[in-house]
């Protein structure tokens, strides 16, 4: 081997450990750390798939009663998928409401609705007058109504001896792409609560703190 | 570490490649005597097989050396179809040459050095190169000597029977055993033409005699031959007297790797043995350097399979738990927004409020958690200090300056803002956004 040719090889074997410590190594040992990742993952889902089996009987019965809290929860939607009809129906249960329990309702405002994922909230707003004493048993009804209303705002002033008041609430219902039966088996075709539910506490129905010099 | 060091620093560069040299040189012959299927011996003009006592005359013909002689007999006695024949060729003592030597030397490299300085000198007619068949374990001793144009002539004729010769050896040194070559010997070792005595010492060669029958008919040289063989040292004699020593052999001869001659086409061939050898050995070793390195990534794999098994064994085995978690999940998911949205128990934030404010509220406004009051009081500041104390409130403040009441027994005017506790609206619309239609 000429001398020239003993050069090119050293200077090939020169760029070959070059790039075999610049490139390739950094290769070896991203390849071996990504091994090591994988099986940190692995050790982590067998942990996890071990707790599972210990906590089977605590998820079968989280489950149980998570269907049950679903069956409950069936009964605080508005039924029907048209905006339009489920704000007529919270309307009517608002009013209705109202009209139980001795509130003069003074101004329906236009009934608002939004999709949140794939639910329809209806938002109401309505202006009314009422006395002292049917505050809170109006409150409270309002509280247990089923389907269920959510009181998003609600302002009460006392001028002189009249109460008057605005009140905002909320109202949830599936949307059109909700099959009729829930994910998990729920059936969306549950007695649905009663529209009115008595008021709990009824026993302190006029203490609020509209009223003069009533102690608690 | 620091024996190593010491041991080379006792060696110069030139000494260290030299002794390097005769290792590899070593290796090569241990290489070679290793491959050793035949040995045969010339006694009396017949070339003896030693393994099966088979034997052939030489041929004399006109226009036939003798080593195409011992080459053709050889390859008359071993066809061997099976593989190559590497054959250790015992030859008469005659026909090696012998010098004496006493040095004060120690090592190996060192005595072979200046014994090999005498080749030119020892024959004074004979200007070929002479190969040297020394034991230096000694500092005194007896040398060999064969002629290397011999031993090449004899390796060309062997080929052309294609045979492979490896080594020439004195017979005489193949009449111990290996346990009795270790010993003091003496060894007699008598033809038709010549007779021999060899003295041997713990495997060195001490004196090595050779005198031609013709002459021991002189009475002078019969005297003087007596003389010499009597100044051996008593020793355990083993004598050879003929053929039939060597017939009754039926073994393969061992090679003494000391007095071995090697022709110069067996050193190529102990060479590339060496080399594959070598070749051999860094691929073993190169093989298990990336198996090393391979190591940790096999190692990855086997517990990366390993736990994979595992985990396929758990999923089954968590299968219910798994649905039902999956079940409890989706149904968070899809009955989230409604269940989520923040309740705010109005008849209790008024029954709570009762208890500090005695009818003198005007405005209560709610409006997503956050409570505006306003109305009259007597310390609006101490109010303040007890709605901060309820678990139901938080950030209590003052929302507008208090005033004097124009009543006078209804107390100061004031204002007041609270929110209610776990009441999150902006949290709830961050996680449930709302989708304007």
């Amino acid at each position: 081997m000429k001398r020239s040719e003993k050069q090119l090889v050293i200077v090939f074997a020169a760029l070959f450990a070059l790039v075999l410590i610049v490139r390739v190594v950094p290769l070896v040992g991203n390849y071996y750390r990504s091994g090591r990742d994988d099986i940190a993952k692995l050790q982590e889902r067998i942990d996890r798939y071990r707790k599972l089996i210990v906590d089977t009987a605590e998820w079968q019965q989280k489950q149980q009663l998570k269907t049950a809290e679903v069956n409950d929860m069936q009964g605080w939607i508005f039924a029907g998928t048209d905006p339009n009809l489920v704000a007529s129906s919270l309307q009517r249960s608002l009013r209705q409401l109202m009209a139980e329990n001795n509130v003069d309702v003074r101004e329906t405002g236009v009934a608002r609705y939004n999709y949140v994922g794939k639910w329809l909230m209806v938002e109401q707003d309505m202006s009314f007058s009422l006395n002292q004493p049917a505050i809170l048993p109006f409150l409270r009804a309002l509280d247990a109504a089923r389907p269920r209303l959510q009181v998003s705002a609600l302002s009460i002033n006392r001028n002189r001896r009249a109460f008057t008041g605005s009140l905002t609430v909320v109202g949830f219902a599936k949307t059109a792409d909700k099959g009729a039966t829930g994910e998990n088996g729920v059936r969306a075709a549950l007695p649905p609560a009663a529209s009115q539910s008595q008021p709990r506490g009824a026993g302190n129905a006029t203490l609020t703190p509209f009223s003069p010099a009533v102690k608690p | 570490m620091k024996a190593l060091r010491a041991t080379l620093s006792k060696y110069s560069l030139a000494e260290l490649g030299t002794s390097t040299r005769m290792l590899l040189a070593d290796s090569a012959h241990q290489d070679l005597l290793g491959t050793l299927t035949h040995s045969l011996v010339l006694q009396d003009g017949v070339l003896i097989n030693t393994a099966n006592g088979e034997y052939r005359e030489l041929a004399q013909e006109e226009g036939l050396s003798r080593e195409q002689a011992i080459a053709r007999a050889a390859g008359q006695m071993i066809a061997s179809p099976a593989g190559p024949a590497s054959i250790l060729l015992l030859l008469p003592p005659a026909e090696f040459l012998s010098s004496r030597y006493q040095l004060a030397l120690k090592g190996e490299g060192q005595i072979r050095s200046a014994i090999g300085l005498q080749s030119h000198t020892l024959v004074p007619a004979y200007e070929g190169e002479l190969l040297l068949g020394l034991n230096a374990q000694s500092p005194e001793g007896a040398a060999l000597w064969y002629p290397a144009r011999a031993a090449d002539a004899l390796f060309v004729a062997f080929q052309a029977e294609r045979l492979f010769l490896a080594a020439l050896m004195p017979r005489t040194l193949a009449l111990p055993t290996d346990e009795q070559y270790a010993q003091e010997l003496i060894l007699q070792d008598d033809d038709n033409s010549h007779a021999a005595q060899l003295e041997l010492r713990g495997g060195v060669l001490h004196s090595h005699l050779v005198i031609a029958r013709q002459d021991l008919e002189q009475a002078a040289f019969a005297e003087q031959w007596q003389a010499e063989t009597a100044k051996a040292a008593p020793a355990q004699r083993l004598l050879c007297k003929g053929r039939e020593f060597w017939d009754a052999r039926r073994s393969l001869v061992m090679a003494r790797e000391a007095y071995c001659f090697f022709p110069r086409g067996a050193e190529q061939q102990g060479r590339r043995l060496l080399l594959q050898k070598k070749k051999r050995q860094a691929s073993i070793a190169a093989g298990v350097l990336v198996g090393l390195l391979c190591l940790p990534f096999i190692a990855n794999w086997v517990q990366v399979a390993w736990l994979q098994s595992q985990v396929d064994k758990l999923r089954d085995a968590s299968a219910d738990a798994r649905r039902s978690q999956s079940a409890v999940y989706a149904m968070d998911d899809e009955w989230g927004t409604v269940a989520g949205y923040p309740h705010q128990n109005v008849p209790q934030v008024l029954l709570t409020l009762n208890q500090f404010i005695n009818g003198s509220l005007t405005t209560f406004t709610l409006n997503k958690g956050v409570v505006d009051l306003s109305g009259y009081a007597q310390d609006p500041a101490l109010l303040v200090e007890q709605l901060s104390e309820r678990e139901e409130f938080h950030e209590v403040s003052q929302s507008r300056s208090s005033s004097g009441s124009d009543g006078g027994n209804r107390g100061d005017r004031f204002g007041i803002r609270l929110n209610l506790s776990g009441v999150d609206f902006k949290a709830y619309e961050a996680k449930y956004p709302v989708v304007k239609q």
